[in-house]
């Protein structure tokens, strides 16, 4: 087996689609559960974005400096993706859009009655509450790859997380979760 | 239980969560763009090539390059039935043909 740097080596010098593909076979499974939780369980969404995010993982690979992993570089750019995807709906009312989608999500995809509960309280948090959460809390990133990741200063990343954990929390007990 | 037992224990299943491939790598590989250089990649390939050919020309001209070209011709074909084995000669030529029309078909593909 390969490793990331060798693969993304063979891709960027060699143009070769075969090492590419390990690449998204490996990854993709974290980078569609990273864009699932950010828009709220949406499925046939998150996986148009995890596309894009992977496309344009291709043609900018040679970009791919191997400062961080290559997980990190992949959800730096399906932040940025799923941020231009929020950017040209902006017109549109954010909580009643996200709550439509949720609940479109919840009828169509049959989740557990658990994870629609993720999903309702992950629609409490502000967006940047949000990923800064889903970053730490699920995906298991450190504040420092989170800041790299979303492009923000480590400070803001630890307000963002003290808010949105505290908002997570109060809701976790107000449901009876603590018991 | 703290707040940090609490989500965590909440987040569990969610981090656990493994979503089955179910065609999307496939679906990837299929739209993905053609690969094409950047214009300054391209430019910059041309002049290396362009500073090769030239700094080969130079030497050819400067260590009188056609007088060891000929000298070894000739004593290349007068000594040919006595010193190499057809079979191998015959052999070598058919690779370097063989990669001298894939450098050419790749070239006239680039720019057809």
């Amino acid at each position: 087996m390969l490793s990331d740097m060798a693969l993304v080596t063979q891709v960027a010098v060699l143009h070769n689609r075969r090492a590419f593909d390990q690449l998204v076979r490996k990854y993709q499974s974290p980078v569609r559960r990273f864009l699932l939780n950010l828009t709220l369980g949406n499925e046939s969404l998150s996986d148009d974005l995890a596309q894009d995010t992977f496309i344009k993982a291709y043609t900018h690979i040679g970009q791919f400096r191997a400062l961080s992993s290559f997980q990190t570089w992949l959800f730096r750019i399906a932040y940025r993706v799923f941020y231009d995807y929020r950017r040209s709906i902006a017109h549109t009312p954010q909580p009643t859009a996200e709550l439509v989608n949720l609940n479109e999500t919840v009828k169509g995809t049959g989740d557990s009655p658990l994870r629609m509960d993720i999903y309702h309280a992950l629609s409490l948090l502000r967006e940047e509450e949000r990923t800064c959460v889903t970053l730490q809390l699920i995906d298991g990133e450190s504040i420092d790859h989170i800041a790299e990741i979303t492009g923000i200063s480590e400070n803001t990343v630890k307000s963002h997380l003290k808010r949105g954990k505290e908002k997570m929390a109060n809701f976790l007990r107000n449901n009876g979760y603590d018991r | 239980m703290t707040d940090n037992e609490l989500l965590d224990s909440f987040f569990q299943p969610a981090r656990q969560q493994q979503i089955a491939d179910n065609g999307f790598t496939e679906r990837v590989m299929d739209s993905l763009p053609e690969w094409q250089q950047s214009r300054s990649m391209t430019r910059l390939s041309q002049l290396w090539t362009a500073f090769c050919v030239l700094f080969a020309a130079v030497l050819f001209f400067r260590f009188v390059g056609w007088q060891s070209l000929f000298v070894d011709l000739f004593v290349f074909v007068r000594t040919v039935p006595v010193n190499y084995d057809f079979t191998t000669l015959l052999l070598s030529l058919m690779v370097i043909s063989w990669f001298g029309i894939g450098a050419v078909a790749h070239r006239a593909r680039l720019y057809l």
